[in-house]
């Protein structure tokens, strides 16, 4: 039996199930990078320095400071992990605002993304 | 901090996942321990395993989604008690001392194994209407499909202005430790908010990624995200959770589960004599 799922959960699932894949992938062609270049998966990265997720995408938007590598990319599949669940609460929150006009819930999601967005971006 | 090496700590993800799927406690409640074991710093550990939260809850919230299962109106409204808990945790744990969160990780796990194995045996509760103003203000109430019995339960959620202040303790503990604390939030939706075990324990996978998140963002601006570690541990607790969840779902046997809970009761036990010790 097929069931038609209603479209705020459609969407949760989308974004839910493609950033996880994304992340998955990105994190996988890391390894394997890193695999053909030093024939090891054990190399030993730096921590990723005390930034926050803003500080994360703005080093690759400047190309990285070290360049296009595996730790690049590695990185990004973490980014794309942390920033799942984010956009998910950010597409939730303007669902409710915009779709279903359901106030009450645009300020509890809002409230949400308000906390995380502060946590990520402006600590 | 000692460096276990990748293929280790991923095989040893791999298994913890699968443990803490079988458990249902969550693979950051076996990972953390014996990561600690292996030498790493146990703040190190707690980082690298709340990164995995969010993987393995977007895995398995996908999956309940589809199913139906997902109640998106209490998880988004519980989130919000959950995420300001799991900040004030992180930030307690950055400022904690190793002994210290020892002893708690052992207690947490001891007493999260106690009460699923309470919950275990507690009959599922009919659905009754029993709910507050607030409740009724959010319009929580939904259904879902009971497959075994073949019909369609209606179920209204009660208690919301109870249940949300309890899960800014969920959210502690899981910012705290690094772990989903799934135990503790589907224990506030069973018994307080009154929500069917499958739509609470559902719910509860949507919940712990975005509590985790908050978590990871205080870990990751104090430098205790280690791709090294992390990577491995994401990718291990996943595919664990995952074979984990496809054995438990198909698995009839109760004491193979209570088998596991009762290894987690002795890794909390350790746990707490290590950090006294």
């Amino acid at each position: 039996m097929t069931r038609r799922l209603p479209p705020l959960e459609t969407l949760v699932f989308a974004i839910l199930a493609g950033g996880l894949l994304l992340s998955v992938v990105l994190i996988l062609a890391g390894l394997t990078w890193e695999w053909i270049l030093q024939g090891t998966l054990n190399a030993d990265h730096p921590a990723l320095s005390a930034v926050n997720v803003r500080g994360l995408l703005e080093s690759f938007a400047a190309g990285s400071p070290a360049g296009l590598s595996p730790l690049v990319l590695l990185s990004a599949g973490i980014a794309v992990l942390l920033m799942t669940p984010y956009i998910q609460v950010l597409a939730a929150m303007l669902f409710f605002t915009f779709r279903d006009r359901n106030y009450r819930f645009s300020a509890i999601t809002g409230f949400v993304a308000v906390v995380l967005t502060w946590v990520l971006f402006l600590r | 901090m000692a460096d276990p090496g990748f293929l280790l700590i991923f095989a040893i993800s791999l298994v913890a996942g699968f443990f803490g799927a079988m458990t249902g406690l969550g693979g950051g409640t076996i990972i953390v321990p014996v990561l600690t074991y292996l030498g790493v710093d146990i703040k190190l550990a707690i980082a690298a395993s709340m990164v995995s939260v969010i993987a393995t809850s977007c895995s398995s919230a996908a999956s309940y989604l589809r199913e139906g299962l997902v109640n998106l109106k209490v998880g988004m409204y519980l989130e919000m008690f959950t995420v300001s808990g799991a900040i004030v945790g992180a930030s307690i744990t950055l400022a904690s001392g190793q002994d210290l969160l020892f002893v708690i990780f052992g207690c947490v796990l001891i007493g999260a194994a106690v009460l699923l194995f309470i919950r275990q045996r507690a009959p599922e509760r009919e659905a009754v209407d029993n709910r507050d103003r607030l409740s009724c203000w959010l319009e929580l109430s939904g259904k879902c499909e009971d497959r075994a019995e073949k019909k369609t339960i209606v179920y209204y959620p009660s208690r919301a202005a109870a249940g949300g202040p309890l899960m800014v303790i969920a959210g502690m503990i899981s910012g705290l430790l690094g772990i989903g604390a799934g135990a503790f939030n589907v224990l506030a939706q069973d018994l307080v908010m009154g929500l069917p075990t499958k739509v609470s324990t559902a719910t509860s996978t949507l919940i712990i990624g975005v509590t985790a998140l908050a978590g990871t963002g205080i870990y990751l601006s104090a430098g205790l995200v280690d791709p090294d570690l992390a990577v491995p541990v994401i990718l291990g607790v996943m595919l664990g959770a995952l074979g984990g969840s496809f054995i438990l779902i198909r698995s009839t046997n109760r004491a193979v589960r209570n088998y596991f809970m009762v290894v987690v009761v002795v890794i909390g036990i350790d746990m707490v004599i290590r950090g006294v010790s």
